[in-house]
């Protein structure tokens, strides 16, 4: 059944993607390990969005698994070491697999702000992560 | 010698002789190799106040300790003369296949001096090396020049040569290798062509000896895995270098038209994905490159019908948002007529892109150029001018000499918007979007280059240099000059590439501590970081060393008005100039330079262990 992104249903589903990706739990061994590896995900109104909505991602240093994902209310509420954010529209192709998220930060569509050096180092884990978010049925907003 | 072939070639073009000399291996510590060894024999071999295109300047190819070895994207090699574009410190550095070649040959560099009566090519084979005629290749371009090589030599020769620009000696023409592959910048073309020399083919099988080949072995497997697992791989292997045209733009500092606004409406259709999809045939590394960053493209058919390499984010940047031509095909096209006649494409198209604008503003006539008019968005006539300046014909003539000359020609305030530093162009990057970019352009030795510092990687592309302790720019739209020091530190790391013979993209994904141990094992040198970080200061120092000698002062570390006094009219950069005197002044303290002169100290110059330029450059 498709869960509507974004939602607590939706980071539910991410969380078990994650999990059980082989890709993830290959190249997320060193992760966060000794700095903080969580992210926040900035998703601006637009494409049926219509307030900024953030998502929680906590990875497990060194596993590749997933600890924690969630939806926030106010970033503040965690210190997390990445930021990532983005109009809906664009969340969305990502979601849908339709675009490639690494296509989108070159592109400049979604900007990552936190130790770069760390995302220079464990691409293969990042696009990982992101490709595990289509591996599941979604619904949307504004479709 | 462990990591070097232990030889230098030295020609004699005027008497025809040559001879082999041993490579200095304590200045080849001291300055690693690459450029840093050849800017020495340049320093102290070149009268100053030469004539670069004169029999006095001399061609110095340098390889380093890295080249050819199985280090990751260690194909690369240097060469160093006086600039005829900036008269200043002029470097080139290639990859490919051809620096490999030439140290399997027998040598780590070749010191060419003097004239040729008549073209001559200089066959290297397997440690012996004869002049040759070369009366049958003159007047003819790169691919032609190289088929011809082959076929009289044998497959097994990799030429580095000058197609007709060079002969023509366009300030600003390239010498190429592997067909495809620049020393670009600078003009070194034309210092070839100057002397008469067509190419140099080299072919050999010697052993490149490594001191401990075991940790040699462990140390560039690390690197390599490094650089595999990286962003920098997964991105520059899919996009080639067009990948950072659209962050570049998202910033508001895409030159276009000439610089005259900062954000483009079609990178769309010129990026890395449209390449991807329209154009592209295949990627192309260089030696031991695990990245593959070039790019094999064909346009099938039409007037723009070409097949060859590239185009890379520069020349995409200059013959599309500069010259306002939003159509991959003359873009692609330009960029490959550039490699046949050995240009550089940076200057190519910066210096059509300034005729455009002189033209729209009425400060060049069709009158005045033979009747040509051209004008942004003109495709046709940008690929036009590309042949015109090649041949030097009609306004191409006057092009040929690059912007700053054509600047001082025209006169009429076309000055403000002639886009050089020291006379070379500058690279695709405004620095109005990210203000300490304007730094690395303004002080590089090179004049306004972007791979002097490569500060936009950290500004615009929110990339970090790994090889650098810290690179965060905190707010790119902000002076800040304590962030000088990046620019400094910069510098000196990037340096070091070119210096042992590697490709600068890895000092974006590899730490000092992760290079130092493959220079340490090849060469059985005791290296440590730190030792390796003053040796990059100790280059970039010599190289200033070298622009003081020829005249350069702190007026020169400056930037075009345009990026000084005139603010960005729209996007995210809208209303921003470059402020940039707080920013040198901070950067001659870190340097410990004088601020007034911007000249190096005594004391800075007996730090680093270059006494013998103190006296030179009259350092107090």
């Amino acid at each position: 059944m498709a869960v509507l992104y974004p939602s607590q249903e939706w980071c539910d589903a991410w969380k078990v993607a994650i999990n059980g990706s082989e890709r993830v739990a290959e190249t997320g061994t060193k992760w966060g390990v000794g700095w903080n590896g969580s992210w926040v995900f900035e998703v601006l109104p637009g494409s049926g969005l219509e307030e900024t909505h953030y998502v929680y991602l906590e990875p497990e240093p060194g596993t590749g698994k997933c600890k924690d994902s969630r939806e926030l209310k106010d970033p503040s509420e965690v210190e997390a070491g990445f930021l990532c954010t983005g109009d809906y529209g664009a969340f969305k192709e990502v979601v849908k697999g339709e675009k490639d998220f690494i296509e989108g930060v070159v592109k400049g569509i979604f900007t990552l702000k936190g130790d770069m050096s760390k995302v220079m180092r464990n691409a293969k884990f990042i696009r990982a992560v992101a490709d595990s978010i289509s591996s599941f049925e979604a619904s949307y907003l504004g479709e | 010698m462990y990591g070097f072939m232990g030889k230098v070639l030295r020609v004699n073009l005027s008497s025809g002789t040559i001879s082999e000399e041993p490579l200095p291996e304590e200045d080849a510590r001291m300055l690693l190799g690459g450029s840093g060894l050849a800017t020495k024999y340049l320093i102290e071999e070149v009268p100053p106040g030469i004539d670069p295109l004169g029999p006095e300047n001399k061609l110095i190819y340098m390889t380093g300790p890295l080249t050819g070895t199985t280090s990751p994207s260690s194909g690369r090699f240097s060469a160093v003369a006086k600039s005829p574009l900036t008269g200043f410190w002029g470097e080139a550095n290639s990859g490919g296949k051809w620096g490999r070649d030439l140290k399997q040959a027998g040598y780590d560099g070749i010191i060419l001096e003097g004239k040729a009566d008549a073209p001559v090519v200089l066959v290297i084979d397997d440690g012996t090396a004869r002049l040759q005629d070369a009366a049958s290749l003159w007047g003819k371009n790169v691919f032609e020049t190289t088929s011809a090589l082959k076929e009289d030599l044998g497959k097994k020769f990799n030429v580095s040569c000058i197609g007709i620009a060079g002969e023509n000696l366009v300030r600003y023409a390239a010498i190429m290798n592997d067909e495809h592959r620049a020393l670009g910048r600078c003009g070194l073309g034309a210092v070839m062509g100057s002397k008469n020399l067509k190419a140099i083919a080299a072919s050999g099988s010697q052993k490149i000896e490594i001191a401990d080949k075991e940790a040699f072995k462990e140390a560039t497997r690390a690197a390599s895995d490094l650089v595999n697992e990286s962003l920098l791989k997964m991105t520059l292997e899919v996009y080639g270098t067009v990948m950072v045209i659209d962050m570049v733009n998202v910033k508001g500092g895409l030159p276009t038209r000439n610089w005259q606004t900062g954000v483009c409406s079609y990178t769309d259709d010129i990026n890395g994905p449209a390449i991807n999809e329209s154009i592209l045939t295949g990627r192309r590394a260089c030696f031991a490159c695990p990245i593959a960053c070039g790019r094999e493209t064909q346009i099938e058919s039409g007037p723009y019908k070409a097949k060859g390499e590239g185009p890379e984010y520069e020349s995409v940047g200059v013959f599309g948002p500069m010259c306002d031509v939003n159509d991959l095909e003359p873009i692609t096209h330009a960029s490959i007529i550039c490699n046949d006649y050995g240009l550089d494409t940076i200057s190519t198209g910066s210096t059509i892109a300034f005729a455009m604008e002189c033209f729209e503003k009425g400060l060049l006539t069709a009158e005045q150029a033979g009747g040509i008019e051209l004008h942004f968005g003109d495709a046709a006539g940008m690929v036009d001018m590309v042949h015109r300046i090649a041949n030097r014909e009609g306004l191409g003539d006057l092009l040929a000499e690059g912007t700053k000359r054509v600047s001082e020609k025209l006169g009429q305030g076309s000055e403000r918007f002639a886009m050089h530093v020291k006379g070379l162009e500058l690279a695709c990057y405004d620095c109005r979007a990210t203000k300490i970019t304007g730094l690395g352009f303004a002080t590089a030795n090179r004049g306004g280059d972007h791979v002097t510092a490569y500060v936009q990687g950290p500004t615009f592309l929110d990339i970090p240099f790994l090889i650098v302790e810290e690179s965060t720019i905190e707010d790119v739209t902000v002076e800040n000059p304590a962030e000088a020091k990046v620019v400094k530190d910069m510098e000196d790391a990037l340096t070091t590439f070119d210096a042992l013979g590697a490709c600068k993209f890895m000092g974006m994904a590899l730490m000092a501590e992760e290079v130092v141990p493959m220079i340490a094992s090849a060469t059985g040198w005791d290296m440590d970081v730190a030792e390796f970080r003053t040796a990059g200061e100790r280059i970039y120092n010599l190289a200033r060393a070298f622009n003081v000698r020829e005249g350069a002062s702190r007026a020169d570390d400056t930037l075009p008005k345009r990026l000084l006094e005139e603010p960005l009219p729209e996007g995210p950069a809208e209303g921003l100039v470059v402020d940039l005197e707080p920013l040198l002044d901070a950067y001659y303290e870190f340097r410990g330079w004088d601020k007034a002169t911007g000249k190096p100290t005594a004391e800075k110059l007996k730090e680093l262990g270059l006494d013998y330029v103190v006296e030179r450059i009259g350092a107090t």
